[in-house]
C-alpha cells in the first residue's frame, strides 16, 4: 500500500503530553467502510498518538468519507 | 425498484411530453423551439427546425394553415401564436438553408402515381433516404407555382434536382399488380388515383392496401394542405419499411395528430394580444415579437414550487430514472444518494402534480431499499437517529397522572417541544390536568418519524413497539398530541391508538385564562404534516379566531403548505438545502402581506426552523401560555425573540424538564449533579462550530473524561493549547482546549468518521 502524503506543514512544535516526545511523521492507517489508506501523519514516536488537524478532518478526510459512502 | 415500477413512475410525469402544438401538427413541427429561436432573432436556426421535419419545406412553410393554432394555450390569452405567418416570414427571410444530404442510393425505385402535395412530400422523404422516386403525373405541381413566392418555388426545384426526384408524364399503368412487380413500391398519391385502381386500404393508419407493396391515400380524401403533406410522409415511410422487410406498424402510434398529455399551468399568465400581420406578412422584427408570445409550454409545476426539486436541476421523471440507476450500481459511485436523501417527504408535489406524482413515496421507498441493501451513507441520518435514541431513553417519560394508577388521557407532546420549549410542555400539561376531569398522564416519546423518514423500517417498528408497550402500561389512554408530525405518524403507524390533537381538546375545554390577546396580526404557517389533517388546521384557526387574532394566509397554505426545511431529515442529510428551504418558506410568509407580519405556527420544529432565518416566529402555545416557568431556561419577554435552541440545549432541556417534572409532580428525589466532573466552558467560536458541525456538549464531555482518565493529549508549543480526541462509537471527536484551575476551556472542535489505526 502506497503511503499518502497529505500534510506538508511543519508539526515539530507539537508534543505528546504523556510521553513528552516531539511528533514526527509516520505512516498511519485510516479505515472507513472497508477501505484502508496509509497516510503520513504527525504521530508520537513513543505511544503512537496521531494528530488529525482540523483542516484535514474538514476538507480531505470529509471529502473521502463522502466518496466512500456513495460507493 | 423493478423496471416495470420505473416505467410506471416515468409515465406519471408529463414533463417530457411534446407540447400540444407539436402533437396537433400532422408534421409534428417543433413549434416551441422554432418560436424560441425566432424570438431570439435566430431566423436561420428557426428555418433549420422547419427544414428538419417538414418535407418540401420551401412549399410547406408557405402553405401551412396553422392546424396547431386550435391547440395553442395562448388561444385564450391574446390569441394563438400565428404560426402560418411566422413560417412564411422565416422561409422568406432565412439567409442560410441547411445542406441537403441524401443518403447513398439504395438502388430502390418507387413509382408515385398522381401529383400534388402528397406526391411531392413522399418524393422528398424517399429521395432523402436514397430511394429514387418517380412522380407519374401530367401536372405534378398543380397550381403551386402560381401561389408560392417565386424564390421559394425556385429553391424547391433546385432542392428536388439535387435529390434526384424524377418526373414522368407517361400513361398510367393499366394493371396495378404488374406495376407493383416492376417497381419496389407503388404509391397512389391522389384520391383520383386511388379511385381509379380501386385498391382497398387494409390499414388506413399506415395507408397499406391489399397489395403488399402498394400504399394509397384514401378515396375520398378530405384533408388540409399540411395533412396532405403528412400523408406523403406516411406513404414514404410505409414504402421504405416494406422495402426493408421490417414491421410496417411498430412505433408509429403517434404518426399524425394526437392529443398530448403535457400539463401546463396558465392561470398566472397574463394575456398578450396577437400581433397583426400586414398584407405582406410579418417583417422580421414583428415576427420576433409574435414568436416571443409563445408560452414555451412545459409542466415543471412541482419543480417550480419545491426548493428540493429545483435544487437537483431536473424533474421527477428524470429523478425516478436516477433512483433506479442508483440502486442498480454494483461497482461505482451512487450519485443520486444525496438527491434521494434531500426530499422533505412533505407531499406538496403530489398535491400540485396533475398526475399525482408523489416524489415523497419515490424517495422514501428508495431510502428503505438503500437501508435494506446496506448502501445508505452512514452519515446521512445518524445525527438525527442518535437524537431520537436519546429522546427515547434519557429524555423519555411515561407517567400516569400524579397519584393515579392509570390514565384516561395522556399528553403526548412529541420530542421537539420538550427540547425546544420545555416550559410550554409543563404549562400545557398542567392546564390539561386541571381542565379534564379524568386523569391525564404524560407521555414524552418520539413518534418514530426520524426512523421512518430515514428509511429505517426495523427501527421504526422498534419505536412503535415501545410506544405500544408504554401506552398499554398507562392503561391505554387517549393520546393528546401536541406535535402535528406525531399526530400524522401515530395515525399511520399505530392507527389503533386513539388520539386527538391538543388543539381539538383545547377548543373543547376552553382556552386557558392566561392566554394573551395579541393585538397584532400574524401570518399563519401550517406545518407540512397537517397537509391532510384539515380538522387540525381548522381547530388552530378557530382558536386564533377565539383569541381575536387576525390571520393572513400565504399563497401556499393548508393542503398546499410548504415544509420548513426539517421534514424528511433534510436538516441532517443536507443542511445547506435545509437552510435554503427555511429561507424560501420565510420569504413566502414575509411577502404575502404588504406590511410584514410575525409568523404564527403550531409545530415546535417549524418555529425554530423559521426563526433561524431571522423571521419573527412564535408557537401558538406561546400565546396560550405566556408565563414562563422561571426554573426553566427560557426567554419570558417577547416569544418571537427567543433564540433558536441549539442541539446540545435541546438534549439538556429534555433532561431538565424530565427531572423537574419527576421532582415536582411525582415526588421523586432531586437528581444530584456529579460535582466531581470538571467544569467545561466553550468560547463563542467553539459553540458556533459545534452547532455547524453537529458536535454535542455531551460528545466533548466524553473527550474530557477520556483525557482525565488517560492523561492523553497533544500540546502545541506555539499556541500553548492542547488537543485531544475520543471515539465513542462511529465518530472521532477532537477538541482544542486550555486547562486551568477552573476547568477546561474549549476553543475549537472538529470530528471525522474515518478511524485511525495507530502505527504498530
Amino acid at each position: 500500500m502506497n503511503t499518502l502524503q497529505v500534510l506538508h506543514d511543519d508539526f515539530s512544535h507539537w508534543k505528546c503530553t504523556k510521553c513528552n516526545e516531539q511528533l514526527v511523521f509516520a505512516p498511519v492507517e485510516l479505515v472507513y467502510l472497508e477501505s484502508k489508506f496509509s497516510v503520513e501523519l504527525p504521530t508520537c514516536p513513543s505511544c503512537g498518538y496521531v494528530l488529525i488537524p482540523e483542516s484535514l478532518a474538514l476538507e480531505k478526510m470529509a471529502e473521502v468519507e463522502r466518496l466512500l459512502e456513495d460507493k | 425498484m423493478e423496471q416495470h415500477e420505473l416505467r410506471q413512475w416515468e409515465a406519471q410525469c408529463t414533463q417530457e411530453e411534446l407540447p400540444h402544438c407539436q402533437t396537433r401538427c400532422p408534421l409534428h413541427i417543433d413549434v416551441r423551439n422554432f418560436c424560441k429561436k425566432l424570438a431570439a432573432g435566430k431566423i436561420n436556426e428557426a428555418w433549420a427546425i422547419l427544414y428538419k421535419s417538414m418535407p418540401i419545406p420551401h412549399i410547406a412553410a408557405n402553405l401551412c394553415e396553422g392546424d396547431c393554432m386550435d391547440s395553442c394555450l395562448r388561444h385564450e390569452l391574446g390569441g394563438s401564436i400565428n404560426m402560418p405567418e411566422l413560417e412564411r416570414c422565416c422561409a422568406a427571410n432565412a439567409t442560410k438553408t441547411p445542406p441537403l444530404r441524401p443518403l447513398p442510393s439504395k438502388g430502390k425505385k418507387v413509382l408515385i402515381i398522381g401529383g400534388g402535395l402528397t406526391a411531392l412530400a413522399a418524393a422528398w422523404d424517399l429521395a432523402k433516404k436514397g430511394i429514387t422516386p418517380t412522380i407519374l403525373s401530367e401536372n405534378p405541381y398543380e397550381d403551386l407555382a402560381s401561389v408560392l413566392p417565386e424564390d421559394s418555388f425556385a429553391q424547391h426545384q433546385a432542392a428536388f434536382e439535387k435529390l434526384g426526384v424524377l418526373f414522368s408524364s407517361e400513361d398510367l399503368p393499366s394493371n396495378l399488380n404488374e406495376a407493383s412487380d416492376a417497381w419496389d413500391a407503388v404509391l397512389l398519391a391522389t384520391q383520383e388515383a386511388a379511385a381509379l385502381y380501386d385498391c382497398a386500404l387494409t390499414d388506413p393508419a399506415i395507408l397499406q392496401t391489399e397489395i403488399s407493396s402498394v400504399f394509397s391515400v384514401p378515396s375520398p380524401c378530405i384533408a388540409t394542405k399540411i395533412e396532405r403533406i403528412a400523408q406523403g410522409k406516411t406513404l414514404a415511410l410505409s414504402a421504405e419499411r416494406s422495402m426493408q422487410n421490417v414491421s410496417l406498424t411498430a412505433g408509429r402510434e403517434h404518426e399524425g395528430s394526437y392529443q398530448s398529455r403535457l400539463h401546463t399551468a396558465v392561470s398566472s399568465i397574463s394575456s398578450l394580444p396577437l400581433l397583426p400581420a400586414g398584407e405582406t406578412g410579418y417583417d422580421e422584427a414583428t415576427a420576433m415579437l409574435e414568436a416571443g408570445r409563445c408560452l414555451q409550454c412545459e409542466c415543471m409545476q412541482c419543480v417550480d414550487n419545491c426548493v428540493y426539486l429545483a435544487e437537483f436541476k431536473s424533474y421527477p421523471k428524470v429523478y425516478a430514472r436516477q433512483v433506479y440507476n442508483n440502486a442498480a450500481i454494483v461497482m461505482g459511485t451512487r450519485y443520486a444518494n444525496k438527491m434521494i436523501n434531500s426530499c422533505m417527504l412533505c407531499g406538496l408535489c403530489e398535491e400540485i402534480c396533475p398526475e399525482d406524482f408523489a416524489v415523497q413515496n419515490l424517495c422514501l421507498t428508495a431510502r428503505q431499499d438503500m437501508v435494506a441493501a446496506s448502501t445508505m451513507p452512514p452519515s446521512a441520518h445518524e445525527f438525527a437517529l442518535r437524537d431520537m435514541a436519546f429522546a427515547n431513553t434519557a429524555g423519555m417519560l411515561a407517567m400516569n397522572a400524579p397519584s393515579a394508577s392509570a390514565s384516561t388521557y395522556a399528553f403526548f407532546p412529541g420530542c421537539q417541544l420538550p427540547a425546544i420549549s420545555p416550559h410550554l410542555v409543563e404549562s400545557t400539561y398542567s392546564y390539561l390536568r386541571d381542565s379534564l376531569e379524568e386523569p391525564v398522564g404524560l407521555f414524552i416519546h418520539c413518534c418514530g418519524a426520524p426512523a421512518h423518514w430515514a428509511g429505517q423500517k426495523e427501527l421504526t417498528q422498534a419505536t412503535t413497539d415501545q410506544i405500544q408497550k408504554q401506552w398499554e402500561n398507562m392503561g391505554k389512554p387517549q393520546l393528546i398530541t401536541g406535535c402535528p408530525t406525531c399526530a400524522t405518524m401515530l395515525a399511520e403507524l399505530l392507527p389503533h391508538i386513539p388520539t386527538r390533537s391538543l388543539w381539538a381538546v383545547l377548543e373543547e375545554i376552553g382556552l386557558p385564562p392566561t392566554a394573551r390577546l395579541p393585538k397584532q396580526p400574524y401570518v399563519l404557517h401550517d406545518p407540512c404534516s397537517t397537509r391532510h389533517d384539515e380538522p387540525m388546521r381548522d381547530h388552530v384557526r378557530s382558536i386564533a379566531s377565539t383569541l381575536d387574532i387576525s390571520i393572513s394566509e400565504p399563497h401556499h397554505t393548508g393542503v398546499l403548505t410548504e415544509c420548513c426545511g426539517y421534514g424528511g431529515l433534510l436538516d441532517t442529510a443536507n443542511p445547506e438545502l435545509s437552510r435554503k428551504a427555511s429561507e424560501h418558506r420565510a420569504e413566502v410568509l414575509s411577502s404575502c402581506t404588504e406590511e410584514e407580519q410575525d409568523i404564527l405556527t403550531y409545530c415546535a420544529m417549524c418555529r425554530d426552523m423559521l426563526a433561524r432565518t431571522g423571521k419573527r416566529t412564535i408557537h401558538l402555545l406561546d400565546i396560550l401560555f405566556p408565563n414562563c416557568n422561571a426554573a426553566l431556561a427560557c426567554c419570558n419577554a417577547d416569544p418571537a425573540t427567543i433564540p433558536v435552541t441549539g442541539f446540545s440545549d435541546r438534549r439538556e432541556n429534555r433532561i431538565r424538564l424530565k427531572e423537574h417534572l419527576l421532582t415536582t409532580l411525582w415526588g421523586e428525589k432531586e437528581h444530584v449533579a456529579d460535582t466531581d466532573a470538571p467544569t467545561i466552558t466553550y468560547t463563542e467560536q467553539a459553540s458556533a462550530n459545534m452547532e455547524e458541525r453537529r458536535i454535542l456538549r455531551s460528545d466533548i464531555r466524553k473527550v474530557v473524561t477520556h483525557v482525565e482518565e488517560t492523561g492523553e493529549s497533544l500540546f502545541n508549543t506555539e499556541t500553548e493549547r492542547h488537543v485531544a480526541s475520543f471515539r465513542p462509537v462511529t465518530v472521532t471527536y477532537w477538541m482544542e482546549y486550555t486547562k486551568d484551575e477552573n476547568g477546561y476551556c474549549i476553543h475549537n472542535v472538529w470530528s471525522h468518521r474515518m478511524q485511525i489505526l495507530p502505527p504498530k
